[in-house]
């Protein structure tokens, strides 16, 4: 029988651009997290995707 | 968050400076504040959190009134006056002071509403800052959300787990605390959205099929989105049903006449549910039982026929007999048969046995064989026994249904008593229950038909989105853009998975930790469980648990320890493991007013030792009425500090009292010029 996956073992499993996108999203959802609709994220979130894949 | 100082100036019942020292040592991590009735400690309670947030619970009557009474009648009319309140605390090794003030120009004898200002100031190595937009920096140490679970009454915790509003709250709340929402909400709002705008950025006359599945991908999740947003309206109407339906049931229980019929028939309905629990469950079992040996009820006469078949293939010496080789070559090496009869070389009975010491050469064959006709035996058994247990199931089937069928009829019935009692309001009751029942039910199946839609969409966006990603672009800045969605949509499938993963593994944490918690707390066999949809129920062996007041507040005050402590826990991993992408947690204050509620003396005392066990800081507000003997004992053993409200009133009628701390009487009410409160520190 197969183990159960853990959260932090799919994760793990990301490409190295996966985990540094991955690192800055939950950085960024929390640095806005108690601002609603907020649009300057995803402006960041598509600054940082061009930042990594240039 | 570690709490250091909270100085009040003229707030609400304080007239004039008082300060609260709140740092402890380790091992006592509380700070006890006694109070009779009325000096203050909702104020004091409600103090940390309008410091932080600007904002008093419902329950503050007079909100308008932050200035203390005497301050504001002293003030002349057109002078300024103001009231504040100032918290000291630590975060990540940063001090910070947040300070709440309200100023206004008297212009009348009654005070109006003003808004209150914060300056929040980071104090780092010695130097103080001015943080510009301090509530946000607040937001983001402890979210106003939060604040139910470290800023609370005792005697309203209860009402925590009271509503469907308050449910949802709660569970948003464990999820900000956990660190759920972050990937939350990238999942459903961010990284869609940075995909479609990255996708957006597709060169005009480039990869024109990238540009259409782009576009199509962009169609189909408007019409996800569409059917999402429906379900979850036709979500809130069944719930509003729900309430109504309850709201005309408990209306109906009102009523002499048709209370016990009401109550036989809510009586029918848990038992249809748990009956069709049951169904659900021997129906799972009859598809266990066919998954694991349906095969076998087709193999009726296939073994009869192979054994038949190969028993003739026995008898014409196609098969090997049961003789051993061993036992032929005695008979030719003796040159005679057992029954005595000369067998010599080049005879006919020579030349037999010799035939047949070749076949019974063959022993693999014959093993097989034995093994085949064993199995086919056993094959026979199998069969039956597979009959026997699909019979059974579906005796079991039959017998739920028709306990279902019966217990139907009998609710019909009383669905038709009811309909039939000779009082206008009760028939008008029972007329609205069944409208809106009736609405429920279709609801139920448009939700759940609005739910597949919504699923056939996603499966369609999966299958354009596999397409987009292996699409061969021609040009070289398609391909990038391609690239770059495809790492977007790397990171969106990664965390719907990795969150659909930890929610589970944050609840099945928190429900050990509410488990291990209640049961330090409580006598009885009841067990709390926080379900899949993180709610918290309580459960006895008869199912769910009547629920009293204070077997309510056990349940709230298990829920925000073992939430305190969860955090804890995360927040020490996180520390420990380092660049982890997931689990932020915390340390947490908790602020509690009227702990034991109205629990009896022996839950009281079981509080007082289990409270200073919940977190690494806890600030206590309590009455006289529950600082006594044994809980005092236990209270007072994990106190760093103590202080008592002393109320000072004018009313010489009324008496003046005293607390008793460590054998001495501590003032508790004295008489003075006006009404006010006075924070004074006792020694532990």
């Amino acid at each position: 029988m197969s183990e159960k996956k853990t959260a932090q073992e799919v994760l793990g499993k990301l490409s190295p651009d996966g985990v540094k996108l991955a690192k800055r999203v939950v950085e960024l959802e929390r640095e806005y997290l108690h601002i609603r609709n907020s649009n300057a994220i995803v402006d960041d979130i598509v600054a940082a995707v061009k930042g990594i894949i240039k | 968050m570690k709490l250091l100082k909270l100085t009040l100036n003229n707030f609400r019942a304080f007239y004039g400076q008082q300060v609260l020292n709140l740092d402890v040592e380790e091992g006592s991590p509380s700070v006890l504040i006694f109070g009779n009735n009325g000096a203050g400690k909702t104020t004091l309670l409600n103090a940390f959190a309008w410091a932080l947030y600007g904002k008093f619970s419902d329950d503050v009557e007079q909100q308008q009134r932050v200035i203390h009474d005497q301050k504001w009648a002293e003030t002349p009319l057109g002078s300024s006056v103001s009231a504040s309140v100032e918290l000291k605390f630590t975060h990540a090794g940063v001090t910070f002071s947040a300070l709440r003030e309200v100023s206004a120009v008297k212009n009348s004898n009654n005070q109006v509403p003003v808004q209150a200002t914060l300056s929040l100031t980071k104090i780092e190595r010695g130097e103080s800052e001015v943080i510009p937009n301090g509530q946000d920096r607040i937001e983001k140490i402890l979210p106003e959300g939060l604040r139910r679970f470290f800023f609370f009454n005792g005697e309203r915790m209860e009402k925590m787990f009271a509503g469907e509003e308050s449910n949802h709250e709660v569970k948003q709340a464990i999820k900000t605390l956990m660190d759920l929402e972050p990937m939350e909400r990238a999942i459903a709002e961010h990284l869609p959205a940075a995909a479609r705008r990255l996708a957006r950025q597709l060169p005009k006359g480039g990869d024109s099929r990238l540009t259409k599945l782009q576009e199509e991908q962009e169609r189909l999740e408007e019409q996800r989105a569409e059917a999402g947003k429906r379900a979850e309206k036709v979500s809130e109407e069944i719930s509003s049903y729900e309430r109504e339906v309850k709201a005309m049931e408990k209306a109906l229980r009102s009523h002499s006449e048709s209370k016990p019929l009401q109550n036989s028939r809510k009586k029918l309905e848990w038992q249809i549910k748990v009956k069709s629990d049951e169904l659900v469950s021997r129906y799972s079992r009859k598809s266990e039982i066919l998954s694991k040996g349906g095969f076998l009820a087709f193999t009726s006469g296939i073994d009869k026929q192979v054994v038949e078949l190969a028993e003739a293939m026995r008898e014409r010496r196609q098969l090997p007999a049961g003789i051993q080789r061993d036992f032929i070559d005695g008979l030719i090496e003796d040159g005679a048969c057992m029954c005595g009869t000369p067998v010599p070389e080049g005879s006919a009975a020579y030349a037999e046995l010799d035939k047949r010491r070749y076949n019974a050469g063959l022993q693999d064959v014959e093993a097989r064989w034995m093994f085949v006709s064993g199995q086919m035996r056993h094959l026979g058994e199998a069969r039956e026994a597979l009959l026997e247990g699909l019979r059974q199931a579906t005796l079991e089937i039959q017998s739920c249904q028709d306990e279902i069928k019966r217990l139907e009829a009998e609710k019909s019935d009383i669905d038709r008593q009811l309909q039939g009692v000779n009082i206008q309001d009760v028939q008008r009751l029972e007329q609205k229950r069944k409208e809106y029942d009736e609405k429920r039910i279709d609801g139920i199946s448009e939700h759940r038909r609005l739910q597949e839609r919504f699923e056939e969409f996603q499966v369609e966006i999966d299958k354009v989105k596999r397409q987009f990603r292996s699409a061969q672009s021609e040009d070289e800045e398609s391909r990038r853009v391609q690239r770059q969605v495809n790492l977007v949509n790397e990171v969106l499938e990664t965390f719907q998975e990795a969150l659909e993963l930890k929610t589970e593994e944050v609840r099945a944490e928190l429900d050990a930790k509410v488990k291990e918690v209640f049961s330090r707390i409580f006598r009885k066999t009841y067990e709390p469980e926080l379900t899949e949809s993180f709610e918290l129920h309580l459960k006895s062996a008869a199912g769910a648990a009547i629920r009293s007041t204070g077997e309510n507040q056990v349940l709230g005050l298990s829920f925000v320890g073992a939430v305190s402590e969860i955090a804890k826990l995360i927040h020490q991993r996180k520390s420990k493991g380092g660049g982890d992408i997931l689990g932020e947690g915390g340390i947490y204050p908790v602020v509690m007013d009227a702990p034991f509620g109205s629990l009896d003396l022996a839950y009281q005392k079981d509080v007082a030792q289990a409270l200073p066990k919940l977190t690494s800081q806890i600030i206590t507000l309590l009455s006289n009425s529950q600082a006594r003997g044994e809980v005092m004992e236990h209270l007072q053993r994990s106190a760093t500090r103590m202080y008592v409200l002393r109320s000072v009133t004018p009313n010489t009628d009324a008496m003046q009292e005293s607390i008793e701390i460590n054998n001495r009487a501590v003032p508790f009410v004295t008489h003075g010029e006006f009404e006010h409160t006075i924070l004074e520190e006792v020694t532990v």
